[in-house]
C-alpha cells in the first residue's frame, strides 16, 4: 500500500482487519454452499447411476425403473422450445437494439420484457394449463410443454440478443454501411456474427433453464411418458427429468423413490456441468476466431 | 472480414428484393416484440378473468360468489367447509421471503463488497464460477437436497428426530437460490460507482472497511435496494423447491396456536406451512373447474403476477431516480 | 445447430400423421399405474389402438371429461353435480381400500367408530384417552383436495371437520414416511402401502374389523372408495367411444380384475357389489 496522508486510528485498523476476515469467511462460505449441495447430490446419486438406469423404462409400481424416456423428453423439449423461442427472441432483441428509439415506447417494451422475464414459472404454468392443455385441448403433451417452455425462454433470449448486439463495436456497423450494405444486411452479416459468442452463451443459458424447469412442465407436459421409445409425436405425454424427480418424491408410491430421485438429480447436475464446460470452450474459440 | 476493404468502395446498386427485405425487416422484428407485449397483456387479462371470477358472478361459475374481505383477510383455508381465507398463504410467503432475504441480503452485499473491493483475481474468477453454477442448479435439485440432506440434518440437530419441514428449511434453501441474484446485482452497483469515491475516502485516512461502510454502501444504496427487491421477487415466485421442504399445511396458523409445547420461536421455524406458490402446485389440478375453490387459486396466481409487476415497476422507479 | 433443430421439428411434424385410434385417459395419479398396465395389455391385443395416459389429478380428469377434452376421465371421487350435468357416465373399475395405521410407539390396535371419530376431530388428543400410552396424538392427513380424505371425512367423521392440529402431507408416500418416523402418529393409508411397510407402521382395526377382502365382501369394513372411470358419450366421436367402452370392459373383465388388480394394491370391484351406501 502506498503511504496514506492520514493514519487511521488503531481501533479502526482492528475493525478493518476483522471485517476482512468476515468477508473472506462469507465468500468461502458461499463456495462451500455450492460444494455441499453438489457433493451431497452426487454422493447420493452416484451409486444409482448404471447402464440400466439410463436405458430402462421407468416403473410405476415396482423398484428398479430407469429414466430413458425422461432423458429423451428433456432434450426433445429443450430443442423444441428453443426452435420456437429463438426466432421470436432474436427478432425482438434485434428490434430493441437496432430499431427502437429511446423514449416512452422503448421504456414500455423494456418493461414488458423485464416483467415477462421475472414472471414466476408457476404463473406461466397456470396460463399453459388453461390455454394449451384445456382450451386448445392438447392434453398433457410434448406440444403443450414446448409452447409453455418457449414462453419462459423468449424474454431470456430477447435480453441476451439485445445486450450482445449493443456490445458490438460501433466501427463495425459504420464500416458495413460504408460498404453500401442495407440495415438488414449489416445486422445479418456484420452484427450478428460478431455478437455470436454472447448469443451462444445466452442460448445455452436458456437451454439450461429449460432443462431444469419443472413447475411449468408439471402442468403442461405432464407426469407421464409415452410407452413407445423414442416417441417423437408431439401429442405424446412428455415427462422430463426434472418433473420425474419431483413426481417420484412427492407421489412416493415407488419403493425406491428416493434412489430414483437422487440418481435423476445427479444426472441433471452432470448435464449442467458438461454444458458449463462446453460453453466455456466454445466461447473461448469463438472469441479467438473473431479476432 | 469485410472491414479491411477500402471505405470508399462505390455503393453497388441494390437488387429490388434486397431493398424489399430491408424495408420489411423492421416490421417483422417489431412483430416479434409485439408477441412479447401480447403475452404480457394476455397473461394479465387471463389471470384477471379467471381470478376475479371468484368475486364476481361470471357465467359458467359454480358455487357462490365470495367477498374480497373473506378471501384476503380470512385466516382459515378449508374449502370443503366453505372457508376460503388465503391469509395463511400470504403470511407464509411473506415469512419465507422475509427470512431468506434477511440472510441473503447482507451476505450477498458483503460478498459483492469482497469481490469488487479486495478479492484477488483468482478468487474473483472462482466466485463468478460458483455463482454461475448455483444459478444453474434446477429448483427440484435444490428440493431433493433439502429433502434428503437438509431436513434430516435439522431434524437430528434440533428436534430429536421430529419432522423438520417448515419455514426454516424453506428459507435456507431459498437463501442459497437467491444469493447469486443479490451478489451479481450488488456487484453491478459497486462497479457503477466512480473510482474517485473510494480513492478519496482512502486518501482522507479511512481504512478500506470505513470507506466501504461510510462511503461506498451509502452511495450504492439505491441499486442495492434494487438487488434486494429482485432477490425477493425470485424468492416469492419459487415453487417446487419450497414445496418439497415446507410441509404444505394450509392450516398452519391454527397449528401454531394449538401446539405450545415448545419454545415459540422453534415452533414457528419448524411449523409445516404453505405459501402462495406451494398451494398452487399442491391443489390446482385437484379442484373442480370454475368452482370458488378453483377461482380463488387463480386469484392467487393473479396476486403473484401483480407482485412481480410491482417489483419491476419499483426497481424502474429506483433506476429513474438515479438518472 | 439451429438448422438441425428446425429440420428435426419439421421431420416430426410430418411423422405424426397417425391413423391409429387414440384414446386419451386423464386424471387420478393413484389409478395411473393400474391404467398404464391395462393399456399395455390392451394395446398388445388390439393393433391400431393407441392409449395415452396422462395424470393431472382426479379433478383434472373430471374437469376434462366434462368438457369433452379426453376420452376417459379417471378419478378417486365421484363427479360433482355440476360435472354430472355434462352427461358423463360413471364406471366403477376397482375398490380402493384404506386402513388405519399408527406408529409402532402406539399400542392401540382397535378403534371403535366413535373413538376413531374422536381421534380425528380432535376430541381425543392423548392416546391414554382411548386405552393407549400417555402420548400426544399426531394426526397425519392428505390435503383438502385429496379424494381419499373426502371419503374418510364422510365415513369416519360423519362429515365433521378434521382437527386443524394435524400434519398435512402431499402424498400417500409422504404420509407413510411421516407415520413411520413420528411418535404417536395416526393416519389412513392405502392398504397396499400398509402391507408393504409392516413393522414400520401397525394396522389398527376399525370397529373390530381389519381391512381384508373378506371383511369388505362381508360388509364389515366400510373404509374404501371406488376407482372411477368416466366417459362422455355426447362429446366423443362414435369409433373412439366404442374403443373406450371396449377398453373399460377389458378392465372390468374377470381376468384383469383377478390377475392384475390385486397386484396393484386394489380389490376387485365385484367384492362390494352388494354395498348400498354411495360414498
Amino acid at each position: 500500500m502506498r503511504t496514506l496522508p492520514l493514519k487511521p486510528r488503531r481501533s479502526a485498523r482492528v475493525a478493518d482487519l476483522a471485517m476482512k476476515g468476515l468477508l473472506w469467511t462469507v465468500a468461502l462460505g458461499f463456495i462451500a454452499a455450492l460444494l455441499v449441495v453438489m457433493g451431497a447430490i452426487l454422493k447420493q446419486g452416484w451409486p444409482v447411476l448404471n447402464w440400466g438406469f439410463f436405458t430402462k423404462m421407468p416403473e410405476t409400481l415396482d423398484a428398479g425403473g430407469g429414466i430413458r424416456p425422461e432423458l429423451f423428453n428433456s432434450l426433445y423439449l429443450v430443442a423444441l422450445s428453443l426452435a420456437l423461442s429463438l426466432p421470436i427472441g432474436l427478432g425482438a432483441g434485434i428490434y430493441m437494439a437496432e430499431y427502437a428509439r429511446p423514449g416512452r415506447w422503448m421504456d414500455f417494451l423494456r418493461l414488458c420484457i423485464e416483467t415477462l422475464a421475472a414472471t414466476p414459472s408457476i404463473v406461466l404454468a397456470l396460463f399453459g394449463l388453461m390455454i394449451f392443455v384445456q382450451a386448445l385441448d392438447w392434453s398433457f403433451s410434448i406440444r403443450s410443454g414446448a409452447m409453455a417452455l418457449a414462453l419462459l425462454n423468449i424474454p431470456v433470449i430477447t435480453r441476451v440478443t439485445e445486450l450482445s448486439l449493443r456490445g458490438v463495436p460501433h466501427e463495425l456497423k459504420e464500416a458495413s454501411y460504408g460498404l453500401g450494405a442495407t440495415k438488414l444486411q449489416t445486422i445479418l452479416r456484420a452484427l450478428l456474427p460478431s455478437a455470436a459468442p454472447g448469443l451462444l452463451t445466452g442460448t445455452v443459458l436458456a437451454a439450461g433453464r429449460a432443462f431444469g424447469e419443472s413447475a411449468v412442465l408439471v402442468f403442461t407436459a405432464g407426469t407421464n411418458t409415452s410407452m413407445a421409445f423414442p416417441d417423437f409425436s408431439l401429442k405424446a405425454p412428455g415427462e422430463t427429468l426434472a418433473v420425474h424427480l419431483w413426481y417420484v418424491v412427492s407421489d412416493g408410491t415407488l419403493p425406491d423413490a428416493r434412489e430414483i430421485a437422487a440418481g435423476t438429480a445427479a444426472v441433471m447436475i452432470l448435464v449442467l456441468l458438461v454444458m458449463n464446460v462446453v460453453v466455456r470452450l466454445v466461447d473461448r474459440r469463438l472469441k479467438r476466431h473473431a479476432r | 472480414m469485410a472491414m479491411d476493404a477500402p471505405l470508399a468502395a462505390p455503393a453497388r446498386p441494390k437488387r429490388p428484393w434486397t431493398l424489399l427485405a430491408d424495408r420489411s425487416a423492421g416490421s417483422i422484428f417489431l412483430l416479434c416484440t409485439l408477441v412479447l407485449v401480447a403475452l404480457i397483456l394476455g397473461l394479465l387479462g387471463f389471470l384477471a378473468w379467471r381470478g376475479l371470477g371468484a368475486f364476481i358472478a361470471v357465467p359458467g361459475n359454480t358455487g357462490r360468489v365470495l367477498s374480497l374481505r373473506e378471501v384476503f383477510l380470512g385466516l382459515d383455508w378449508s374449502p370443503n367447509q366453505d372457508h376460503f381465507g388465503v391469509m395463511p398463504f400470504i403470511l407464509g410467503s411473506l415469512t419465507v421471503v422475509g427470512l431468506s432475504i434477511a440472510l441473503a441480503g447482507p451476505l450477498g452485499i458483503l460478498t459483492a463488497v469482497f469481490v469488487t473491493q479486495m478479492a484477488p483475481k483468482w478468487m474473483r474468477a472462482l466466485l463468478r464460477q460458483t455463482m454461475d453454477l448455483l444459478v444453474g442448479i434446477p429448483s427440484v435439485v435444490y428440493g431433493i437436497f433439502g429433502l434428503a440432506t437438509l431436513l434430516p440434518f435439522l431434524s437430528k440437530g434440533w428436534l430429536s428426530d421430529l419432522p423438520a419441514a417448515g419455514f426454516l428449511a424453506s428459507a435456507l434453501i431459498l437463501t442459497v437460490m437467491i444469493i447469486p441474484t443479490v451478489v451479481s446485482l450488488s456487484m453491478d452497483a459497486f462497479e457503477a460507482l466512480p473510482r474517485s469515491l473510494n480513492e478519496g475516502a482512502r486518501a482522507l485516512g479511512s481504512t478500506s472497511w470505513q470507506s466501504t461502510a461510510r462511503v461506498l454502501i451509502p452511495a450504492a444504496w439505491p441499486r442495492l435496494v434494487t438487488a434486494i427487491v429482485l432477490g425477493m421477487g425470485r424468492a416469492i415466485g419459487e415453487a417446487m423447491a419450497v414445496q418439497m421442504v415446507i410441509g404444505n399445511n394450509p392450516q398452519w396458523i391454527g397449528l401454531m396456536r394449538d401446539l405450545t409445547d415448545k419454545t415459540p420461536i422453534l415452533r414457528f421455524l419448524f411449523t409445516p406451512a404453505s405459501t402462495l406458490t406451494t398451494e398452487l402446485v399442491q391443489e390446482l389440478p385437484n379442484t373442480p373447474a370454475h368452482s370458488p375453490w378453483n377461482n380463488v387459486l387463480f386469484a392467487l396466481g393473479l396476486l403473484l403476477y401483480l407482485l412481480t409487476m410491482g417489483s419491476i415497476l419499483f426497481t424502474r422507479r429506483m433506476a429513474g431516480k438515479r438518472a | 445447430m439451429n438448422l438441425k433443430t428446425f429440420a428435426l421439428v419439421a421431420a416430426t411434424l410430418g411423422a405424426t400423421a397417425a391413423q391409429a385410434q387414440t384414446v386419451t385417459v386423464m386424471g387420478s395419479t393413484a389409478l395411473g399405474p393400474l391404467m398404464k398396465r391395462a393399456a399395455e395389455m390392451y394395446m398388445k391385443s388390439h393393433a391400431g389402438v393407441q392409449i395415452a395416459i396422462s395424470g393431472g389429478g382426479s379433478m383434472t380428469g373430471l374437469n376434462q371429461i366434462a368438457a369433452g377434452n379426453c376420452t376417459i376421465g379417471i378419478s378417486d371421487v365421484y363427479a360433482t353435480p355440476d360435472q354430472e350435468k355434462a352427461g358423463i357416465q360413471n364406471n366403477d373399475i376397482v375398490i380402493e381400500p384404506f386402513t388405519l395405521v399408527v406408529n409402532p410407539s402406539v399400542s392401540v390396535r382397535n378403534l371403535s367408530a366413535q373413538q376413531a371419530e374422536a381421534v380425528f376431530t380432535g376430541a381425543v388428543s392423548n392416546w391414554n384417552q382411548v386405552g393407549g400410552p400417555d402420548m400426544k396424538v399426531i394426526r397425519i392427513n392428505r390435503p383438502e383436495s385429496s379424494g381419499t380424505r373426502a371419503v374418510q371425512q364422510k365415513t369416519v367423521l360423519g362429515g365433521k371437520p378434521f382437527s386443524s392440529d394435524q400434519l398435512i402431507m402431499d402424498s400417500t408416500g409422504a404420509v407413510l414416511t411421516a407415520a413411520t418416523t413420528t411418535k404417536g402418529a395416526v393416519c389412513f393409508i392405502e392398504l397396499d402401502f400398509a402391507e408393504k411397510n409392516k413393522g414400520k407402521v401397525e394396522a389398527v382395526s376399525y370397529n373390530g374389523a381389519f381391512c381384508t377382502p373378506e371383511n369388505v365382501k362381508a360388509g364389515k369394513y366400510p373404509l374404501f372408495s371406488y376407482g372411477h372411470a368416466y366417459i362422455n358419450p355426447a362429446k366423443t366421436d362414435a369409433p373412439t367411444l366404442a374403443v373406450a367402452q371396449d377398453f373399460l370392459k377389458f378392465i372390468t373383465s374377470q381376468t384383469f380384475q383377478d390377475d392384475v388388480v390385486p397386484k396393484a394394491g386394489y380389490m376387485q370391484v365385484s367384492l362390494a357389489a352388494k354395498l348400498k351406501t354411495k360414498l
